[in-house]
Parts: C-alpha cells; sequence; structure tokens
C-alpha cells in the first residue's frame, strides 16, 4: 500500500488532525450525550477519506507486459493481420500518425516493428523493449544516389545513384533549375541499374537541380531536388621559379594567367641574372625568399633543381611559410632528380612505364616519368590509377608538398585534349595551395536534412562562448564539447524546407545547409530506413515480461463512505 | 406535223437532261478538287475534264427520235406503239393509220409532260452534292493538306506591354491596325508585299516600312532594334470624334536581328511591343553548269579546232550578263605569255531572265592560236544584284593544240648531236669545228676549204658580236640594236614610262580588263601585234643601264670588262685568221679567247658556290669565357586573364536563382545586369535567332518596371544557362578552420619530423 501522492502524507495529515479537532471542538458541549463518542468516530471516516481521496492511495501489483506493433508506413496489413492473430491483445501503435506513446510502450515488453521502420532519432525510446523488425516489400525507385553538393565553376556535376527493380523504359532526367533537361538515361529491366548522370556547372550560385523520373509514357513519376552549392573560382596567387625556361613551364603559366590566377615567373638566365615575368599583377621581383615575400603568394611551383639549390636561409623561409603559413609548394621533378630517387621528400618507386590514362579521358595517354610515388604515412594521391600513385602531396605543418610525375604535359594541348591538361593541373594544383582560414566551420553530422526533423551539427569557432543564431532569428542552444574547447554542438529543427542557414552572432559568416521536404527523395529514404531498422532491431534482447505496478484503488469509493459519513452526521441529530 | 414537233420537242428536253448530267458530274468533281488543293484553276481543269468524260460516258447525242419512240411505247400506255406514226408524214399513212396518229398525237400532247425521260440526273446530283460536301469538309478540317504546305501566316496582333509598374487607370491606346510592307529591291522584280506578320523575311536590300494605327494618342514612337534606335514619324487625326495616330517608318536592315517598338502615350505612359524578327537572306549567286565539255581537250595540228558547249545559268532574281574569259598562253617556262579575251555566247542573253541555256563554239584557230599554244577558259556569270552583282565563275577549262615539236632531248636517227643554230656556236665548238677542218684539210678542195675557214670567222663573229653586246657596243652588222624607246609606249601623264622596265604591266594590252575598269583598252588603241615586235626589239634592255656612254653600259664589274675586252680582241684576231683561210693561226687566239670566257663565267657564276660555313677560328683561351655584362635581369608584366564574354548573363542566371529563393524583387542593379545579358545574348542568338528570341524577349520583359511572374523569371533563367556556353574547369577555393586540434596535429607532425 502507497500513495501516489505520497509526498503530500504530512501536510495533510495535518489537516485531517486539524479538521477533526474543529470537530470535536464544536461537538466538545454535546460530550455527555450518548452517540458522541460515534459522531467523533463517524467524522474522523469522513476526514480520513477526504485525505485519501486526494492522496491516491494504491498498491504494487504484479503485471504482464502486452506484445506491442509498431506501424509505420507502408506496413503491410497481412503481417498484422496475422500477429492479431496470434496475440490477442495486440498493442497497436500508429508510428507514421502519432509517434510513439510512452504510456503504450510501457505496456509493451515485446513489439514488432511493420514497415519501413522507426526514425533512427527515436531508436532510444525503443531501447527497453525487445523489438522484432519485419520486412516489408522491396523498394522500387531510387534507394542511394551520390553526389558533390559543392563544387566550383566550370566542374562537372555527377550524380551517381542507384535504381531498385526499374520498369523497362522508366527515364531520369537531370535537369537545371530553370528546367533545361542536361542529361537523361533510360532504364533497362534488370533488378539494380546504376546510373550516372552529368553535367557541366556554368554559373556560381546556390542551386537546386532536380532528378526527374519519368515512365515510358513520359509522365512524370517523381521530381526531386539535387541542392548543389556552385563556388566562384578561386585567384590563387603563384610563384613560379625555374633554373632554365620549359615548354613545361610555359604552357602552365599561360594556362594559369588565362584563368586570372596571379603569377610571377622567375627563371634563371645566368648566375644572378633573371628573366621575370609578371602576369595579373603589379611588376614585381624576388630573389632570396623570406618569410615576407613569401607571404604575398598561396603556392609556389619549383623545378627540381631550383628547390635543391635554395639557399639555406630561403630554404628556412619556405618550409616555416609551409609549416606555419600554409603555403602550397608544388616541385617539378626532371629527369636527374627521378634518377637521383632522392630529393625533395618524396620517394619513388622506378617502373618501366611510359604513360597513363585518366578516368573519363581513357583514351588519352599522358607521358609519364618511368617511376612512380611510394605510399607513405602522410602521403596522399591526388592521382592514382591502379594503384600506381602519379601525384600527390604531403602534409607539412599547414601546408603541403607536392609534386606530379606527368611528363610534359602540354603535349596534351597541343594534341588537342585541353580539357584534360586543365583538369590535371586544376585538381593538382588547387590541392596544395594554400587553404584560407575561416572563422568558424558548421559540421553537420548529417548529409541530408529533412523538414521536421532533429539536425544536429558541430560548430567549430575561436569565438569564445558562441551564440548561434538560425535563419528565423531564433537563438539555437550550444553545448560545448568536453575535450576540445572551441568545438561546441546544436540540434535544430528546421520547419520550412530550402536553403537554410545559421550564424554566429555578431559575425557575417554564414553556414548554410539545405532542408528537404519530407516528399523529397522517398524512396532513397524509406531505403536507408529499413537498413537502419534491420541493423538496430535484428539482435534479441531480454528484457523483463512481467513489472509491479503501482495500481491506485478506485477512490469512488472513499468518496461514497465520505458521503456516508456526512449523511450520519446529519441524520443522527434529527432523529434525536 | 404538230405530233413530230412534240417529239422533237421531248428529244431536246431528254438531250439537255442528259448534257446536264454530265455538267453535274463535273461541278461535283471540279467543286471537289477545287477545295481539297485550293486552286480555282485545278478546280476548272478537273470540271472540264470529267464534264467531258462523263458526257462521253452518257452520250447525249444518241438520243434521238427512235430511241425516244421507243421509250415512249414502252411507258406510255396511250400511246399504243404507235408514237413512231407521228413521225411519218400524214400523206404516207393508211387512213386507220392517219386516225391513229391523231390519236396519239392529241394523247402526247397531254400526257408527255408527264412522262420523264430516263436520266440519272438524279443520281448525278447526289454524286456532285455528296462531292462538294466531303470537298466542303475535307478543306475545312484539313484532311489531306500536309502541314508544311500551307502553314498559316502567324498573324496575331502585337501585345502592347505596359513598361511601368502601375498600369494607368485610364483607357491606354488601342493598336487597331498593324501593317509592315515590303519592298523589294527594284531588280528583283517582285511587287511589295503588305503582311500582319511582324517577324518578317527579306531579300537583302529590301526596305521595310512599318505603320501602325492606334486607336487613342500617341505621343511617341520609337522603334529599336538592329543595335539603333529610331523615332517613328507619327500623325494624328480625328475620326469621329475620335483620335487616331498612326506611327510609320521605313528601314533598311543590313542584317539579321531584332527589333520593337516603345510607345509612349499622351500621358505619359510608356508600352512595348514582342520582340519580332527580321531575317535577311541574301541574294543567292548565280548557278553555272558547263555542260558537254571535258575539262582538258587536246588537238592535233590537222583537227577542226573547235570547242562547242552549252551552259546553263539559273539565278534566283534574274542574270545580268554572262560570259567567258579565255586566256591564251604561248611559249613555254619563263618565256611565257599570257593573252585574254573575253568572249561572248552565242547567243544574246535576255536581261533579267532567271535560267538561261547558252551555247558556244570557241575556235582556236579564230583565236590565233599555234600550235603548242594553250587556251584556258571560264564562264562568268553576274546577277543583277545591285550596287554590286554576284558573281559566279565556273571551273577552267583547258584545251591545247599539240606541238609537233619538241624541244626534248633524244638521238634521233644518224643524228648524233644536238644542232642548235650556227650563230649559237660556242668558243669551244669554234675550236673544235677549226681543228676538224684542219684534220680534214687533205681530202677538201682549196675552195672548198677557203669557203669553210670563212664560215668559222663568220660564226666567230657572230659569236664576238654576241658577247660585244654585253658590253654595249654597237653592232656593226648583222643583229640590229633598235631604239630603245618605243614611240607608242610613251604615255603623257607618265614622261619616265619609257624609260622602265615594267615587265609586269608590258602584257597588260593582252589581259581582260578588271571588272570595274571603266575603260577598255582594246577600245582604244589595238596593240595586235606589237607583242610580236617588241620581243625583238630590245635584247639588251633587260641588262643595260643606257645612259648614253657605252663605256658605262655594263652589268660587269672593270676587271670583267678588261677582261671581256681581252677577250673580244683575240676573237678578232681569231676571226681574222679564219677569214684568211689559216685556221692553225687561229687556233692559238681562239683558245685564248675560250680561256677569257671560261674565266669570266665563272667570276660572274662565283655566287652559286655552295661550301658550308667555315667560321673564323677562335682564340682558345677566349672559349666559354663569354661577356655577359650586356645581358641583364628582365622583368615584364602582362595582363593575360580572359575576360568573360558570358559575364552578365552568368551573373543574370544568379540573380534569377537567389531572388527566387529569397522571394525578393528585383533592383536597379539587377535589371542593368539583364540588359547587359540581353546584349551578350544577343550575339549567341546571331546565329539562332528562332532559339533565343523568346528569352530575349522575355528578359527585356524583366528590365521594364512592371512585375513579371516567377514563371518568366525561370523561363529567363532555363534560356540563358541554356545558351551559355560551357567554361573549363577553375580552381577552387580550400577552405578550413584551423582550431586547437589542427595545432595539435600540427604540433604531432613537426615532432615526428
Amino acid at each position: 500500500m502507497s500513495f501516489l501522492n505520497a509526498q503530500w502524507v504530512w501536510p495533510v495529515l495535518l489537516v485531517v488532525g486539524l479538521l477533526w479537532c474543529v470537530f470535536l471542538w464544536k461537538e466538545f458541549a454535546k460530550r455527555h450525550k450518548k452517540r458522541w463518542l460515534f459522531k467523533s468516530v463517524i467524522a474522523l471516516l469522513a476526514v480520513a477519506s477526504l485525505a485519501v481521496i486526494y492522496l491516491k492511495p494504491a498498491k504494487f501489483i504484479e503485471q504482464t507486459k502486452e506484445v506491442g506493433v509498431i506501424l509505420t508506413e507502408n506496413f503491410k496489413q497481412s503481417q498484422l493481420d496475422s500477429l492479431r492473430a496470434e496475440y490477442k491483445d495486440l498493442v497497436e501503435i500508429h508510428y507514421a500518425t502519432d509517434g510513439l506513446r510512452q504510456d503504450q510502450l510501457d505496456a509493451v515488453s515485446k513489439a514488432y516493428i511493420l514497415g519501413n521502420g522507426v526514425a533512427p532519432y527515436d531508436f532510444w525510446q525503443l531501447e527497453n523493449i525487445r523489438t522484432t523488425y519485419v520486412q516489408n516489400d522491396t523498394i522500387k525507385g531510387i534507394v542511394r544516389v551520390h553526389y558533390n553538393q559543392e563544387l566550383t565553376v566550370g566542374d562537372s556535376l555527377v550524380f551517381k545513384g542507384l535504381y531498385a527493380n526499374p520498369i523497362l523504359g522508366t527515364k531520369l532526367l537531370l535537369e537545371d533549375s530553370g528546367g533545361n533537361t542536361l542529361d537523361s538515361i533510360t532504364l533497362g529491366d534488370s533488378e539494380k541499374v546504376l546510373f550516372n548522370l552529368s553535367t557541366k556547372t556554368k554559373v556560381a550560385g546556390q542551386y537546386i537541380y532536380h532528378l526527374i523520373e519519368k515512365d515510358s509514357s513520359q509522365t512524370i513519376l517523381t521530381k526531386n531536388p539535387i541542392p548543389v552549392v556552385i563556388q566562384p573560382e578561386h585567384k590563387l596567387r603563384i610563384l613560379i621559379v625555374n633554373t632554365f625556361p620549359t615548354f613545361e613551364t610555359k604552357y602552365l603559366k599561360n594556362f594559369l594567367s588565362e584563368n586570372g590566377h596571379e603569377i610571377l615567373v622567375r627563371s634563371q638566365i645566368s648566375k644572378n641574372t633573371y628573366k621575370f615575368e609578371n602576369f595579373n599583377r603589379s611588376k614585381g621581383t624576388i630573389y632570396g625568399f623570406t618569410r615576407s615575400n613569401l607571404s604575398n603568394f598561396d603556392l609556389v611551383i619549383m623545378d627540381g633543381k631550383s628547390y635543391q639549390a635554395l639557399s639555406r636561409n630561403s630554404r628556412r623561409a619556405l618550409d616555416n611559410q609551409i609549416e606555419d603559413a600554409g603555403l602550397g609548394l608544388f616541385i617539378q621533378p626532371d629527369d636527374s632528380v627521378i634518377n637521383d630517387e632522392v630529393s625533395f621528400g618524396f620517394r619513388l618507386k622506378r617502373n618501366e612505364k611510359k604513360g597513363t590514362q585518366i578516368a573519363p579521358w581513357n583514351r588519352v595517354t599522358i607521358p609519364v616519368y618511368g617511376a612512380s610515388i611510394r605510399q607513405e604515412t602522410l602521403l596522399q594521391p591526388v592521382f592514382k590509377t591502379q594503384g600506381t600513385i602519379w601525384s600527390a602531396y604531403i602534409q607539412k605543418g599547414m601546408g603541403r608538398v607536392s609534386t606530379s610525375l606527368f611528363k610534359d604535359t602540354y603535349q596534351l594541348v597541343l594534341n588537342g585534349n585541353g580539357e584534360l591538361y586543365e583538369h590535371i593541373w586544376s585538381t593538382t594544383l588547387s590541392a596544395v595551395s594554400q587553404k584560407e582560414v575561416a572563422a568558424s566551420q558548421l559540421i553537420p553530422q548529417k548529409e541530408w536534412v529533412y523538414k521536421n526533423e532533429p539536425f544536429s551539427f558541430k560548430v567549430r569557432t575561436s569565438v569564445g562562448s558562441p551564440q548561434l543564431v538560425s535563419h528565423t532569428g531564433n537563438t539555437i542552444a550550444l553545448r560545448q564539447d568536453q575535450h576540445i574547447k572551441d568545438q561546441w554542438e546544436g540540434t535544430t529543427y528546421p520547419r520550412n524546407p530550402g536553403w537554410q542557414y545559421v550564424q554566429l552572432k555578431n559575425d557575417s559568416i554564414k553556414m548554410g545547409y539545405f532542408v528537404f521536404s519530407n516528399d523529397d527523395w522517398q524512396n532513397k529514404k524509406a531505403f536507408e530506413l529499413k537498413k537502419a531498422n534491420q541493423l538496430k532491431f535484428t539482435g534479441m534482447k531480454n528484457t523483463q515480461t512481467s513489472e509491479k505496478v503501482l495500481h491506485p484503488y478506485a477512490r469512488v469509493w472513499f468518496f461514497i463512505l465520505f458521503l456516508v459519513c456526512l449523511a450520519i452526521l446529519w441524520v443522527l441529530p434529527r432523529i434525536e | 406535223m404538230q405530233g413530230q414537233h412534240i417529239i422533237q420537242k421531248y428529244t431536246r428536253r431528254w438531250q439537255l437532261l442528259r448534257w446536264l448530267e454530265g455538267v453535274l458530274y463535273g461541278l461535283g468533281a471540279g467543286c471537289f478538287v477545287g477545295l481539297l488543293s485550293g486552286s480555282i484553276l485545278f478546280g476548272v481543269l478537273s470540271f472540264g475534264i470529267i464534264t467531258l468524260v462523263s458526257l462521253v460516258f452518257i452520250k447525249p447525242w444518241k438520243i434521238d427520235f427512235e430511241t425516244v419512240t421507243q421509250f415512249i411505247d414502252t411507258q406510255l400506255d396511250t400511246a399504243e406503239y404507235s408514237s413512231s406514226l407521228v413521225l411519218l408524214a400524214p400523206q404516207e399513212l393508211s387512213g386507220l393509220a392517219q386516225l391513229q396518229q391523231d390519236k396519239v398525237t392529241e394523247q402526247l400532247d397531254s400526257d408527255l409532260n408527264a412522262l420523264t425521260p430516263r436520266t440519272g440526273l438524279k443520281k448525278a446530283a447526289i454524286v456532285s452534292l455528296l462531292l462538294v460536301i466531303f470537298g466542303v469538309l475535307a478543306s475545312h478540317f484539313g484532311l489531306f493538306k500536309s502541314s508544311s504546305l500551307s502553314a498559316p501566316e502567324q498573324e496575331q496582333m502585337m501585345s502592347l506591354q505596359s513598361v511601368d509598374s502601375v498600369t494607368p487607370g485610364y483607357v491606354a491606346p488601342v493598336l487597331k491596325d498593324q501593317k509592315v510592307t515590303l519592298h523589294y529591291p527594284e531588280y528583283t522584280r517582285l511587287p511589295g508585299r503588305t503582311s500582319r506578320n511582324m517577324n518578317v523575311k527579306v531579300v537583302e536590300g529590301s526596305r521595310l516600312s512599318w505603320s501602325l494605327d492606334f486607336e487613342g494618342k500617341i505621343q511617341s514612337a520609337v522603334w529599336e532594334g538592329l543595335g539603333e534606335v529610331r523615332d517613328m514619324r507619327i500623325s494624328h487625326n480625328a475620326i469621329a470624334q475620335r483620335d487616331q495616330s498612326s506611327a510609320t517608318i521605313t528601314v533598311r536592315p543590313l542584317s539579321s536581328g531584332y527589333y520593337n517598338f516603345r510607345f509612349t502615350d499622351s500621358l505619359g505612359s510608356n508600352y512595348t511591343s514582342e520582340i519580332y524578327a527580321i531575317e535577311v537572306t541574301p541574294d543567292a549567286p548565280p548557278e553555272l553548269k558547263v555542260k558537254e565539255l571535258a575539262q582538258f581537250t587536246s588537238f592535233d595540228y590537222d583537227d577542226t579546232k573547235e570547242i562547242q558547249f552549252t551552259t546553263q545559268i539559273t539565278d534566283d532574281y534574274g542574270i545580268a550578263g554572262a560570259e567567258i574569259i579565255a586566256t591564251v598562253t604561248k611559249g613555254s617556262g619563263e618565256s611565257v605569255k599570257f593573252r585574254e579575251e573575253r568572249l561572248s555566247f552565242d547567243q544574246s542573253i535576255k536581261e533579267g531572265s532567271k535560267a538561261l541555256q547558252l551555247s558556244k563554239t570557241i575556235d582556236l584557230d579564230a583565236l590565233k592560236m599555234e600550235l603548242g599554244d594553250e587556251l584556258y577558259f571560264y564562264v562568268m556569270a553576274r546577277d543583277q544584284k545591285t550596287p554590286r552583282p554576284n558573281i559566279t565563275r565556273s571551273e577552267t577549262f583547258f584545251a591545247v593544240i599539240k606541238d609537233t615539236v619538241s624541244d626534248g632531248f633524244g638521238v634521233e636517227g644518224t643524228m648524233g648531236a644536238d644542232l642548235m643554230p650556227d650563230y649559237f656556236r660556242s668558243q669551244r665548238q669554234l675550236i673544235i669545228d677549226t681543228e676538224k677542218l684542219i684534220s680534214a684539210r687533205p681530202e677538201l678542195t682549196e675552195n672548198e676549204f677557203k669557203s669553210r675557214s670563212n664560215e668559222l670567222g663568220f660564226d666567230q663573229k657572230s659569236l664576238r658580236l654576241k658577247y660585244g653586246k654585253f658590253m654595249g657596243d654597237e653592232a656593226d652588222s648583222g643583229i640590229a640594236v633598235q631604239p630603245d624607246i618605243d614611240i607608242d609606249d610613251f604615255d603623257a601623264d607618265d614622261p619616265t614610262a619609257g624609260f622602265r622596265h615594267d615587265h609586269d604591266t608590258e602584257n597588260e594590252h593582252n589581259l581582260v580588263a578588271e571588272e570595274d575598269h571603266d575603260h577598255d583598252h582594246e577600245d582604244t588603241h589595238d596593240h595586235g601585234d606589237e607583242g610580236e615586235d617588241s620581243e625583238e626589239k630590245s635584247f639588251l634592255e633587260d641588262y643595260l643601264h643606257n645612259h648614253d656612254d657605252p663605256e658605262e653600259s655594263t652589268l660587269f664589274t672593270e676587271s670583267l670588262r678588261g677582261k671581256l675586252k681581252q677577250a673580244m680582241a683575240e676573237m678578232w684576231d681569231a676571226e681574222l685568221y679564219l677569214r684568211l683561210a689559216t685556221p692553225e693561226e687561229s687556233l692559238p687566239y681562239q683558245y685564248k679567247a675560250l680561256k677569257l670566257i671560261q674565266e669570266i663565267k665563272n667570276s660572274a657564276r662565283i655566287y652559286v658556290h655552295r661550301i658550308g660555313f667555315d667560321p673564323p677560328p677562335i682564340k682558345e683561351d677566349k672559349r666559354l669565357s663569354g661577356d655577359l655584362d650586356e645581358i641583364e635581369t628582365t622583368n615584364k608584366q602582362d595582363d593575360l586573364a580572359k575576360e568573360d564574354a558570358y559575364k552578365a548573363m552568368r551573373q543574370s542566371v544568379k540573380i534569377i536563382e537567389d531572388r527566387i529563393v529569397l522571394k525578393e524583387v528585383l533592383t536597379d542593379e539587377d535589371k542593368e545586369a539583364f540588359a547587359k545579358a540581353g546584349q551578350e545574348l544577343a550575339t549567341i542568338a546571331i546565329n539562332e535567332p528562332a532559339k533565343h528570341l523568346a528569352t530575349l524577349q522575355r528578359l527585356k520583359w524583366l528590365t521594364e518596371d512592371k512585375v513579371q511572374p516567377v514563371n518568366i523569371w525561370r523561363k529567363v533563367q532555363k534560356g540563358l544557362s541554356n545558351a551559355l556556353p560551357n567554361t573549363t574547369e577553375k580552381s577552387p577555393e580550400r577552405s578550413g578552420y584551423k582550431g586547437t586540434l589542427e595545432d595539435l596535429f600540427i604540433q604531432e607532425l613537426k615532432t615526428r619530423d
């Protein structure tokens, strides 16, 4: 026996005592009459029953838990029916409409999940329940997609996906935000089709491309957004140092300067005599490297000989600038460097190869030096074909040092493969160029954010105690990481689909993300949900099958008792 | 005779009905065809044909009294099988027959009107009616029309858009009528055409006049397009108390492009029309086909040297002329001479005809062609286009008269040597001949010997004279030197003409004058035979600078001159002894002369010596000690960054996206960007006007004050991104965050190094 309002026992007892004392005092004059004692007892009963009504008496009773079924989207009626036949008191939880309710969950010790499954952010609620996920039919449609959400102007947007169980003649179209069809594919009849749509980006900005699915009669089945952020090109400040002029450098500097990069080229003519060429920048010269003159550049391109011939001071300045300020260094190899196999921090492996190919230019052979770069701990490959590394960089402090074993790439331009040339050099040089250091950074904890679903993210910022504001002006609470002091965590529930951003108070930098509406990418969402549910709810868990529950007594009896007592007290004086 | 009359009338009636039947068939068919084809001509034609055919089948003329009476007999009981009686004369009949005739005549008179002759009139009427109905239906629904055959011209009235953001509250002027009149260039002889369709297609050089009628007053109207803005002429008049305005303008478009109108009404509100296209099609040059002629024809000397061919010339608007340009070449190698002639066709050319079939027979003899001469010719045609006609020329054809003698080297018959003309005998040959003469002396008679020696002497003289020309010596005999200045070559305007050696122009009078030359050389003076004269006239001209003093007139340096003089002196002596019939004594002089001439030849040939370059030797101590004092550090500056030609277009695409996402309105800067984007798009649109017309139009709307719906924005964005060319791959910005974690990482890296 226990009370639900157990915390009120003492005050209630006090009040009961008080009330009874008032009654005794009022009847004190009639204490000599018979029934006084009887009346006092009745009064005590009445007051006590009032107190009990308030305190809600309850008792622990053993309760066996029921079996529940969680009905999520797309559940099969036949599966539910067979469960109903199996279990008499099946607790039906309608997840798709109501979500999970605690009382219902309390009543069940074992649950089946039918349909697509429970969202991962609700898994914690099912921790104490032995849950089994019952699979439904396989999903038809686009179940997996992959593409790069952030691109630079001129990059190809490559949209890869997996279409499960397509119907013959289904057509997928990639459309830009204006509605131009950029690429399309007609699906054949097979269990799974990997598709690949691509287009060249032309304009910087934030755009929503669309993937449109049409059946063979050209009816639009689905139209799903593909948010893309296209960054404007970045102009680099480049220093090229050569011991003698080469065609490779000549073409490289032409390519870079035509793309608007600021370039200073220093070619040695003879001892202490140089030829300086300034492209897209004001006239300047550079002789010995110092920290200050190197700080004017994002990237230094040197041939192997120049690098080896650097004076001690210049070398130190260069190394410091790389490590501390994140300057990029690209070393152009030559035959002597390759033959030495020593040199600039890269270890080489000789081979007999004369050329290689890079996808998607599979027909073009790029001439190479007869060596490749050895894999090392800190080495990151940039171009790698079948395990052979042709181009790579090594992280050195903040900066990177890179090289490439492609030889005489200018021949690609001469042979009409300018696009490949551009690809090689933009990729190589942008991998190594100096980073822009941002004051704060938003790290989303999940790639696809849906409307009304929790979106957790981490914010890294140098600001002491940051205050994050969503784009509707609401403050989002942040929690500091225990170990990393400049890292903060937060969660928001975006209400509107589309481009959203968060912003640090007193900071202009906006950190953006895209919110999908709940109808977008249904099949992909369902597929992922199923996968997650399968993973989560396959192992059997032992849970209690019964528990003791405080079961309140029906209070109406106390009320009746109270009424009876009052009635007696009312009637007794009348019949005397 | 009354009965006969009745029968006759009936017969005529029957015949008429049958005729009518045929005509009905024809009419039906004619209407049907006419409606289907949409051409009256076809309708009339088929009416005639079908009427004729059906009449041939119906044969209304076959109906005569006999068929009529037979018909009456079978059809009309009251005729009592005696209708044929009526036709007979009563005198020929018996009494009973006469009675019957009278009776039948009476009966026929009363009954025959009721008897309809047997015709297919009803059927014909039904058939033709059906045909007409079907024809009407078919033409109405365009059943048999191929869409490309007759696409209906788009003749929508222009829709005027208010440019201002606020649509004025009062009644705006209403466009009542729009007209564009095309005036084709005169030479095309096409009549002007007026259309309501504002997208026009015109021939180069046409004039376009627009006339727009408004109800309501228009303050000003502007025609914008093809890169210019022109005011339109406005005229006002009031009809029935209503203001009427009309605006007109005439433009001569030089290139394809777009245009639109912009109006301001009396209260200052602006309106703009849609954008329309002007497509200027160039006048095609004439087309030429030369038939029945091989590219290369050759004739033997005894052939009939005639070339026959026909040429087919067509042009879209009319041919102005055609002719054959023939070039005759004489000689070969460096001495080749050209003579051009302009030949006309055998037929006269009717100016302005669109197709011509012309033939020509070229007689090579008439062109004064000789053996070995070649004839090149082509046909040239021009059309009537003004100011500059289109000219087409055919490919070139060749004709050659084969030369019977060729100068190729050959060993023929008994001749072991190639005999050269005497006077070309060289000094060496003279020596050989002299030695031969000496050795042959025993077999020769005295006279023979002397005569041959004398001949050799003459040859020696010729040779001397030949060399003498180089020296500027006046010849004493033989090859004459003519006066240098040809009087005919004197030009009053150019006193130096005679003193120059204009080899380039020497042959000019033989060439056909350029097309735009006004005067014709052939008319002014005929140099016909002069070419041959001038060929011989001044051999020296080519070598000399004749400044009157023969001593100075030479090509050679002093030492050579001396040598040559010496050689000639030797030749004098050699000739002397040859003339004296003592060749033995002549030989030493000849050898001396030969030696001198060889020397002269060799000295003159020094430039052809081919030897490698022998650099002067460098002293050992100077080697590899290059002086670099003058080599200095150079520093140059260049701006090679390519300006993006479609910057505003790219900008506009982004602006539209941003504005849509953020639900903002367009700012003035946005509109400026759109206007620029329009200009950029126009450069792309030149090549494919139809593709980008709509985008240009909408882009223009966006630059106006009136707010456009989002779907128009989207369409503009779509059009722009479609038109944008791909860009090259650019380097992305690498950005990152540097915090405590990174610092730790870098620290770790450093210690590991």
